[in-house]
This record gives C-alpha cells, sequence and structure tokens, in this order.
C-alpha cells in the first residue's frame, strides 16, 4: 500500500487553511460577496401561456426558424437536393445567409444548396423584380410562382 | 407525462449501469454520485445506441433503437436484481446526514443550514431565469438551430436519408461533428413520437444541474456540507455558467463530462480502485462522442495517467490500470472513429483540412504578435468580471496561497488537467482557419466554460472547510 493513501484514509482531507479559521472565514465572506455582486433579478420571466404550451406539446405559440418557408413544403417532395436563391448571392449578406440557414432548417431532410449547382431550385425573393434579376444572373427559369419573388425554379439547358 | 418520460427512463439507465460500474468500489454517499452523474450518461448511452441502429438499417432506425433502449434497461435492470442490487435502494436514505453532521456543533449546524437554505434560494432563482431565458428562446442558439439541432432533425425526421447530415454542400453546418447531443435529441424525440421543443431545454437543464450535483457531492463528502452549499450557490451564480446554460450549445454538457472523468481520476489516484478508471474512461469516451475537444481531453488524460503511472511504478499493473480506462474510453470512441472514417469526412477544421504538418508548425511558432494577443485575450477573458463573477481571480487567489498542498493528496490531477486543457485551446487558437480575433470572439468564453466547474471545485478543496471540525476518519 502506498503510505500516501494509507494516511488518508486515516485523516481527514488535508487542507493548507485546517489552521486559519480567520483566513477560512474570510474566504467564505469573500465568496458570498461575489455571489451578491452577481446576482441579478430575472430580466425576462417565464410566460405562463409558453410554459404551458412547452409541458403539453402544443407548438402554435411558437414562430418555428425559416417558418416562413413553409410555402414551399406542400409542392416539394420528401427527398431530393435543391438549389436555395435569395434576394443576393450566398454569403454576401448576412441577413440573407441566415434566410437560407432557416430555410435549411426547416425543409430539412432534403439538401438545399446555396449555390447555384442544381438542376432544379427554390426562389425566395422580397420581390418580382429581384426574383426576376437573380433567376437570370444565375441562368434559372420559372416552373411554378408561389407567390411573388418565390417559387420553383429550373435550370436552363 | 409524456414530456418527462425520455428523462425517466436516461435517469433510471444511468443509474442501472453506474450502479453495476461501482458495485466493488466503496464510495462515501456513493447514490448521489451515481444520481449527479446518471442523466448524462444515460444520454451518452442512448445516443450510442442510437448511432449504430441507424448505421446497421437506417430504414428501420426509429423501431430498433426503442426496441435497443427498452432491451438495455430491462437488461441492465435484471443485472442489478441478478446482484441483489435493489434501484430504490440508490437513493440516499439520511439527506440529512448532510445538512446536520455529527461532528458539528449547534451554531456550525446552525449556519450549515443557513447556506443550505441560500442555495434552495438560488437554485429557485436559477430554474426561474432558466425557464424564463428558455421559454422566450426556444430554438437556442446559433450553433443549436444550425448545428445540433438540424442533425437531430435528419436523425429524426427521415432516418433513411439521414446521412444527408454530412453532405458536403452542407459544410457549415460542420459534418465532421460528433453526435452525441443530436442523438441524445432524436433519442427523446423518438421516444415520445414527436420533435418535442421542451426536450432540448430539459437536456439542458439535465446537464447545468448535474454539474451543480456533483460539485455538491464531492465537497460535502470529502470537504464539509457547508463548503458545498456555499459552492452549489457560486456556481448557479457564475453569469457565463448561467448564460450558456440555457443556449442549447454543447459545452456545459462537456464542462460536466470533463469534470466528472477528471474526479473519478482524482478517486482512482486516491483510493486505487480500477473500476473508477473505467468509469473515468467511459467519461472521457463520451466528451469525445460530444465535441472534438473531448479527442483532445482524452490525450491529457491519458497524459496525467503517465505522470500518475511515474509516481506509482511500484504499485501499478497494467491490467488494472490502461486496460480499464481505454475500455471505457472505447465504448464511446468507437463511434467517433466509425463516423470521422466514414461519415462525416468533409468540412474538418483541423482533421481533414489539407493542412501539412508544417502548415501547422508555421502557424503555431511563426506569429509572436498571434500569440501575444491570443495570451493577452486569455487574460482579459478569465478577468471579466461580468461573465466569470470573480471566479478564476478566486480561484488563482487560492492557488498561490495554498502554495505546496496545493498539489498533494492528488489535487495536481486536477490543475495539471486544467493547466493542460486550457493550454490545449491556446494553440488550437493559433492553427483556427478563421480570423484571430472572430475566432477569439465567437469561442473563447465557451472554452473557458469546460473547466470553469473544475477550478471552482479546486478552489473549494484547496481552501478547506469553512467551519473547523473535530477531525474524524475519512472513509470512503
Amino acid at each position: 500500500m502506498i503510505p500516501f493513501i494509507q494516511s488518508w484514509k486515516n485523516g481527514f482531507l488535508e487542507s493548507k487553511f485546517r489552521g486559519y479559521p480567520l483566513l477560512r472565514w474570510t474566504f467564505g465572506l469573500v465568496i458570498l460577496l461575489l455571489i451578491l455582486l452577481n446576482f441579478e433579478p430575472v430580466q425576462l420571466p417565464p410566460h405562463p401561456s409558453l410554459l404551458k404550451n412547452l409541458w403539453t406539446g402544443e407548438t402554435q405559440a411558437f414562430f418555428f426558424p425559416g417558418q416562413e418557408v413553409a410555402f414551399f413544403k406542400p409542392v416539394l417532395p420528401s427527398e431530393g437536393r435543391f438549389t436555395f436563391l435569395t434576394d443576393t448571392p450566398y454569403q454576401t449578406e448576412t441577413e440573407n445567409t441566415e434566410t437560407y440557414l432557416r430555410a435549411q432548417n426547416f425543409l430539412c431532410p432534403l439538401i438545399l444548396n446555396p449555390r447555384p449547382h442544381e438542376k432544379t431550385g427554390l426562389l425566395y425573393c422580397k420581390n418580382p423584380a429581384l426574383s426576376e434579376a437573380r433567376m437570370t444572373e444565375e441562368g434559372y427559369r420559372w416552373v411554378l410562382e408561389l407567390k411573388e419573388g418565390a417559387g420553383i425554379i429550373l435550370k436552363k439547358s | 407525462m409524456n414530456t418527462l418520460l425520455p428523462l425517466f427512463i436516461t435517469f433510471i439507465a444511468g443509474t442501472l449501469l453506474l450502479r453495476l460500474l461501482l458495485l466493488k468500489v466503496a464510495l462515501k454517499n456513493k447514490p448521489w454520485f451515481i444520481l449527479s452523474c446518471a442523466g448524462p450518461v444515460g444520454l451518452g448511452m442512448f445516443s450510442l445506441l442510437l448511432f449504430w441502429s441507424y448505421v446497421l438499417y437506417a430504414p428501420g432506425a426509429k423501431g430498433i433503437t426503442l426496441a435497443a433502449s427498452v432491451g438495455v434497461v430491462v437488461f441492465l435492470w435484471l443485472w442489478n436484481q441478478k446482484r441483489g442490487l435493489n434501484l430504490f435502494q440508490t437513493f440516499p436514505r439520511t439527506p440529512l446526514k448532510l445538512l446536520y453532521p455529527a461532528e458539528m456543533n449547534q451554531p456550525m449546524r446552525l449556519l450549515s443550514l443557513c447556506l443550505f437554505i441560500l442555495f434552495c434560494v438560488s437554485l429557485i432563482h436559477f430554474l426561474f431565469y432558466f425557464f424564463g431565458k428558455t421559454s422566450w428562446n426556444i430554438f437556442g442558439g446559433w450553433d443549436a438551430r444550425y448545428f445540433w439541432n438540424l442533425k437531430a432533425k435528419f436523425f429524426f425526421r427521415d432516418p433513411a436519408q439521414w446521412q444527408n447530415m454530412f453532405s458536403p454542400v452542407l459544410d457549415w453546418s460542420h459534418p465532421d461533428y460528433p453526435l452525441l447531443l443530436p442523438g441524445a435529441l432524436a433519442w427523446g424525440w423518438i421516444f415520445s413520437g414527436k420533435e418535442m421543443l421542451l426536450w432540448p431545454v430539459l437536456v439542458d437543464l439535465l446537464f447545468i444541474l448535474s454539474i451543480t450535483s456533483l460539485i455538491l457531492w464531492y465537497l460535502a463528502s470529502f470537504i464539509s456540507p457547508a463548503n458545498a452549499w456555499l459552492a452549489g450557490t457560486f456556481v448557479l451564480s457564475i453569469p457565463s455558467l448561467r448564460f450558456w446554460s440555457t443556449t442549447q450549445y454543447a459545452d456545459i454538457p462537456l464542462a460536466f463530462f470533463f469534470l466528472a472523468a477528471s474526479i473519478s481520476l482524482l478517486l482512482y489516484y486516491r483510493f486505487s480502485q480500477s473500476p473508477f478508471l473505467l468509469v473515468a474512461g467511459i467519461f472521457a469516451g463520451l466528451s469525445s462522442w460530444l465535441k472534438n475537444e473531448g479527442l483532445f481531453f482524452i490525450l491529457w488524460l491519458y497524459t496525467v495517467m503517465v505522470f500518475i503511472g511515474i509516481l506509482r511504478r511500484k504499485d501499478l499493473k497494467l491490467t488494472s490500470t490502461l486496460i480499464p480506462l481505454t475500455l471505457g474510453v472505447l465504448v464511446a470512441f468507437s463511434a467517433v472513429l466509425f463516423a470521422k472514417i466514414f461519415l462525416g469526412v468533409t468540412g474538418g477544421e483541423y482533421l481533414g483540412s489539407g493542412r501539412s504538418f508544417a502548415d501547422y508548425l508555421s502557424l503555431l511558432f511563426a506569429d509572436f504578435e498571434k500569440t501575444r494577443f491570443i495570451a493577452l485575450c486569455f487574460i482579459i477573458f478569465k478577468t471579466t468580471f461580468s461573465q466569470w463573477g470573480g471566479l478564476w481571480m478566486v480561484f488563482l487567489a487560492a492557488l498561490l496561497l495554498s502554495g505546496k498542498k496545493g498539489i498533494s493528496q492528488g489535487r495536481w490531477i486536477l490543475l495539471l488537467l486544467i493547466g493542460l486543457i486550457e493550454f490545449g485551446y491556446f494553440l488550437v487558437l493559433h492553427v483556427s482557419p478563421s480570423e484571430i480575433s472572430f475566432q477569439v470572439k465567437v469561442s473563447l468564453i465557451r472554452l473557458m466554460l469546460h473547466t470553469a466547474p473544475l477550478a471552482l471545485l479546486l478552489t473549494f478543496e484547496w481552501l478547506g472547510p469553512l467551519f473547523s471540525q473535530p477531525r474524524r476518519p475519512a472513509t470512503l
């Protein structure tokens, strides 16, 4: 048996400050002070109806990320890979990049490619003028316009 | 009930497994230790079951996962029964003993009780904060939405297409990331039959409460209950721990696995019982199944084992040290290896990034300004009171005050692990493919979370019991 272990087993855990009660008390007070300084009133208390929805598993109180592209779902197959175009090319504007990420999150397990590499695509623009410009830029044409500036597109051969 | 059922099953599974693994081990307040670790271990186990079910036969993976989960719980239950272990014996019979330790005099007991009440108040305040924050932001932060929960959706929505999550088209979602968290989330959804919004939140809560409970257990068992309640209150008051526990990121869970593995290794060192090594290995393996940082941690764990080996070369046997540790690591690490070799092979920022060894050397040593910048950021971030509430400053003060004895009785293990983990991150920041100021901004505070519970535990251990107590045998 290792002597060190033996000594530990026969005694209390050794501590540098065992003989210094004042120091230990000071430490305790410092921690208490830090806890007090860290204290912040809760800025965002839980909303009872949100909590109720969460508990019962209902979802109507929540706006899902990517819910704005829900209108695509009825016309899409259950699997496949599609180009997803928005107002500007991918990674040039944070807002549109996040639109793409939200759409991928919502339409998963489909794969959305933010680059114009797929034959079929989803176009999601703010207005018809932008959608026409983006289609011309990337070489796509309408297959099915689902709402103003948004719909299914096909790569021109 | 449907909401809490997956959580309940997770606890049962973790408890049954840990009871068996620690059957021959004598440990103070063992049921409390088991309960502190049961949730994370159960989640890790089910996540692995789910992953292998998907690898085995994807179209029927949901059914296989469910059947395997129920089968494992029944099997563990029967095994527990066979060894004469009753599940309900796991729960502590005399929790009041911890509130009123026999060796304390009356005024000290009263102070200990006051600290216990303070802890209860802070726990209620934390839960109020936690559910407020999460109910208004139920989908979590960026990484949760676009990495972890997205991968969980690939698992849950169409098992036949789950490998779409590794598509190079989705390189922004890090196809090389390990899958403990997505697997655990998908497992809960499969168990409840729908994408329950509350489940990721409950998983988050489970990990932060497990960290708190593990710290409470350790300090109440080995230092003093008063220290435990004070430390528990401090944990729940640290702003960054509070905030990141609500975001559904993987950092708080990783902090739990680092803490649990380190404590298990320390217990092995102190009491020379090899089941602690097996458990430490399991925790370390699960950390690598949770985040790539866990791979580093496994390396550090073996490094510490080498030091232990050097110190105790006369007493150590290979069969009772490296074998249990490696077996434990392999439980989850085998899934990591499989995923890294056959599945998530694209999008790696470090492994598979195409950079040569010479590139890494040049990134590490060629730019002194970068090194200085990272070092400064470490100092500034650690001393930011609004993030850490003074934790790292108290840690440093305690380290300096404790002197030589700060590394005695195996405490050097925790200190060395904290140092190695932080040093590893210091190096990794040098070779990050992202611009350094961006990388520091988005990740440094989260990286520091991984060692924060360990630092807190060590601080309280260094400074010893708050109240004087008569000596008593410190049994297991």
